[in-house]
């Protein structure tokens, strides 16, 4: 009986899923504490919102000051001598 | 049943059907998500088309800013109710698009101009797209924290200066600025009236 092997790879199959498990458990805390997937998309959304909003590939926030808008090229108000 | 003639650990029939479902999921998912996303680059492109008429109408001289503004706003809300906007941005829906009391109005501050009382460069229609289909949420490994995409969908093009703007700012004071230079008229001054020309 002790020497039967029969059942091993049962046994082994079964500390194998329990290593994997446990390792996808720690990957996917690690994932979610450091806010992985939502930066993922969050990150690239402030890009095509300011790309949208500024017209400039900058967070929005930052492309606030590029806007062309701000360009002094529109009209000549105050013309130069 | 399990056919005893058989090592079940060297079997692979069945494999294939299971790579296929992986597979199937993650192609339905991908098409999802790139579908999603097309989506919402065409309806920012449809609303900025809504800014643009609604910022066009807003521009044309009228009697009073406000009226300008109102003349705007009308503009606006016969788009949203109109197809296809009343469709793809209807509240509630995969896209909406949410206007305050007035779309229309300088937005100089709001970027933080350096002059922005020297031209009219900021004037125009603000919009507020929100895409809820971007409101994914992932299963296990966390949702959007941040929730849909929203942004605001500007179009500035000005706006004429309105007939109130003109006499007050304009013809009036021209008119007094003649009048100070001391020369006598053959009637009263009183009995002048200000006629606008359009020119200012």
């Amino acid at each position: 009986m002790v020497k039967s092997q029969s059942g091993q790879a049962s046994v082994e199959f079964i500390i194998i899923a329990v290593v994997m498990v446990t390792i996808s458990i720690g990957i996917i805390k690690a994932l979610r504490d450091r806010n992985v997937f939502p930066t993922m998309v969050s990150g690239p959304s402030d890009y095509l919102r300011g790309m949208v909003e500024n017209g400039v590939w900058k967070p929005y926030q930052q492309g606030k000051a590029l806007h062309p808008s701000h360009l002094g090229r529109k009209v000549a108000i105050k013309p130069s001598n | 049943m399990i056919n005893k003639g058989r090592n079940i650990l060297k079997d692979e029939s069945g494999s294939i059907a299971v790579d296929f479902t992986f597979g199937l999921t993650l192609a339905i998912v991908s098409m999802g998500v790139f579908f999603a996303i097309s989506l919402t680059l065409s309806m920012v492109e449809l609303t900025q088309y809504v800014a643009f008429a609604t910022s066009r109408t807003y521009h044309a001289g009228h009697l009073s800013q406000a009226t300008q503004a109102a003349r705007g706003d009308k503009k606006l809300r016969n788009l949203l109710s109109t197809e296809p906007f009343k469709t793809m941005l209807k509240e509630s829906g995969w896209f909406e698009v949410k206007v305050e009391d007035s779309a229309l109005g300088n937005y100089a501050t709001e970027f933080n101009a350096a002059d922005p009382r020297g031209r009219d460069i900021f004037e125009g229609a603000k919009l507020t797209f929100t895409a809820d289909i971007l409101d994914m949420s992932f299963p296990i490994i966390g949702g959007n924290s941040d929730g849909p995409f929203t942004t605001n969908v500007f179009s500035f093009l000005g706006r004429e200066p309105s007939t109130q703007e003109c006499m007050e700012n304009f013809f009036k004071q021209k008119t007094n600025l003649i009048q100070g230079l001391g020369y006598t008229y053959p009637v009263n001054a009183s009995a002048i009236s200000v006629v606008p020309d359009n020119g200012c």
